[in-house]
């Protein structure tokens, strides 16, 4: 790695630059798209968080709304009944989700490929349903709304509300940033590199002495409190908690995400969450059967691009892309 | 030269069942500090389920695995690998989609961290130097940039050599290393062997009984999981039994 020191430079400045791109865009585009790039950096820092485990370590979990829904809920409800203030619940909201997933980490990694699959799957339906069985308190299917108790964030001298749109947009970019960053300096770590090897070769890894199980554990933790602390966010920036979030939808969608833009880059799952929500919310426009064109163009888009669109571009152009 | 009594592995009555088959059968084995022992025998004598019991790759079905006088019989594969008894596999098992260079960091890192700081954090320089030493020592320096599946089979050998060697192990066993390498190759691999040796204890397997006669000072016979022969070279070939497991007399 010798040689990707000397790189380094190269790979910083381009994530400083997405960052500066999205701080940029917000004075340039219209208040309609300013929104839809709010909801694209929560929901990328999501697919950032899902990506550390199926692109970095090889572990494919099809139960991260659990993880999402325990960091929107955690918030929403932390919020609602006991009237704490967004950074505040925000902070709960990501200890929570560590607790959650380095417990849940802790049995569905006893599992691999396929059944790993499943176990993941099933928990989180267990989740989503507890959401819907006690509907009293978390709103069900219908949700509930927080505006009425968002606290406004104070900030020193002076204090901001989370309804301003200006507002979330920039919480949004620090929680997508602090998400982001932490990627990177993950696959440039040595907890990172051993990540790569047991996805590359598990026995090999375990051979060299890498307890296997441990460093799955703690990438299934971190994967999980990132996408903890998306949830968090999306609850505080939309204030709307709801089941809906916590359905097996939302633990497919940053499996799409992550793939189309690509497992296992830093910047793959940025551009695939954005492609995505830009895709679905040109085509809803046109058509109500939006999602049969949905689902064309993502199978066109795997077929050329097979290692996701940033990996496809790694690998032709840019190899030093982290 | 090691003491006579410093015994560095011991194992006591170690079998292992697989369902009706016996692979191993109560070996009684000892191996001295600093030799280089061979193990030999037809396919199937239970040689690599031998090894791979005292690697932690198998768990035995009965009997005892001793390590520098400490019972590692239930001991993880990956504590063993730290405690210094590394094994190579019989099939090359590299990580080929990622560098020669970050194949063999990985396996230095693993050295250079101790304790749990060393998951976050390690000294780059260090590794950088250790990582460049070792590939200096296998010949690979020149292909560091290169994937390491797309390194000539004889080099793959030599990388996967140099991730045990990167470990800095006290027992190194090695798992038929000269299996489909050319004879320069297998030149190269016994050179690298016999400088591997001068520091730490060996054990190896191999079928290629020129090599075996060359590089042992001791041999270990198995057939049908058991011991059945044990000795010097020139005790070995003029063994009688040996020659009617090997030669069907």
């Amino acid at each position: 790695m010798h040689a990707a020191n000397k790189g380094f430079g190269k790979v910083l400045a381009v994530h400083i630059g997405v960052i500066a791109g999205f701080f940029i865009l917000q004075f340039i585009v219209p208040p309609f798209h300013a929104a839809m790039l709010t909801r694209i950096m929560v929901l990328a820092t999501y697919a950032i968080g899902y990506n550390i485990l199926l692109g970095y370590t090889g572990l494919m979990s099809l139960g991260h709304a659990m993880f999402f829904a325990t960091g929107l809920y955690a918030a929403g409800l932390s919020v609602i009944y006991y009237g704490l203030p967004p950074l505040e619940a925000l902070l709960l909201a990501i200890l929570l989700s560590a607790v959650m997933s380095a417990a849940m980490g802790a049995i569905t990694l006893r599992t691999s490929g396929v059944f790993f699959l499943i176990v993941t799957m099933i928990f989180s339906q267990v989740f989503f349903l507890t959401t819907l069985y006690f509907n009293v308190i978390t709103g069900g299917e219908e949700g509930l709304v927080l505006t009425r108790y968002l606290k406004p964030i104070s900030l020193g001298l002076f204090s901001v509300e989370l309804t301003d749109s200006a507002v979330k947009y920039n919480f949004a970019l620090i929680i997508f940033a602090i998400a982001f960053l932490f990627s990177l300096w993950l696959t440039r770590s040595p907890v990172g590199r051993v990540l790569v090897a047991i996805r590359e070769n598990e026995e090999r890894a375990e051979m060299l002495g890498y307890n296997i199980y441990k460093y799955k554990l703690l990438a299934f933790t971190m994967s999980g409190t990132i996408s903890g602390m998306a949830g968090a966010a999306y609850a505080l920036a939309f204030a709307y908690i709801g089941s809906a979030l916590a359905s097996i939808l939302y633990s497919i969608n940053p499996l799409l995400w992550t793939l189309l833009g690509g497992a296992g880059t830093t910047i793959g799952p940025i551009i695939g969450t954005g492609l995505m929500i830009y895709i679905i919310d040109f085509t809803s426009g046109i058509t109500t059967s939006y999602l049969i064109v949905v689902g064309v163009t993502l199978m066109l888009l795997v077929l050329a691009f097979p290692p996701g669109i940033v990996g496809a571009i790694r690998r032709r152009w840019l190899r030093w892309l982290p | 030269m090691a003491s006579v009594d410093d015994v560095i592995l011991e194992t006591r009555a170690l079998s292992k069942r697989f369902g009706g088959l016996e692979a191993v059968r109560s070996v009684d084995f000892r191996l001295e500090r600093g030799e280089l022992r061979a193990i030999i025998g037809p396919n199937g004598a239970g040689k690599t389920t031998f090894v791979s019991m005292i690697s932690g790759r198998i768990r035995p079905s009965s009997g005892r695995i001793i390590f520098e006088g400490r019972d590692i019989t239930k001991m993880k594969a990956h504590d063993r690998a730290g405690m210094g008894i590394v094994y190579t596999f019989q099939i090359i098992n590299i990580f080929r989609n990622l560098s020669v260079y970050e194949n063999v960091s990985l396996a230095v890192q693993r050295r250079l961290a101790s304790g749990r700081a060393g998951i976050f954090r390690v000294d780059e320089e260090e590794l950088h130097r250790e990582v460049d030493a070792i590939l200096k020592r296998i010949g690979l320096r020149d292909a560091a940039e290169q994937e390491a599946g797309s390194l000539p089979y004889g080099h793959q050998r030599l990388l996967d050599i140099g991730l045990a060697l990167a470990l800095n192990p006290k027992l190194l066993i090695l798992d038929e290393p000269m299996q489909g390498l050319a004879i320069n190759e297998i030149d190269e691999v016994m050179r690298m062997i016999r400088e591997l040796h001068r520091e730490r204890t060996i054990l190896l397997i191999e079928h290629n009984m020129q090599v075996v006669l060359e590089l042992a000072k001791k041999i270990t016979v198995m057939d049908k999981g058991s011991i059945i022969a044990e000795g010097t070279p020139e005790e070995i070939e003029g063994n009688i039994e040996v020659q009617k497991v090997y030669l069907g007399l």
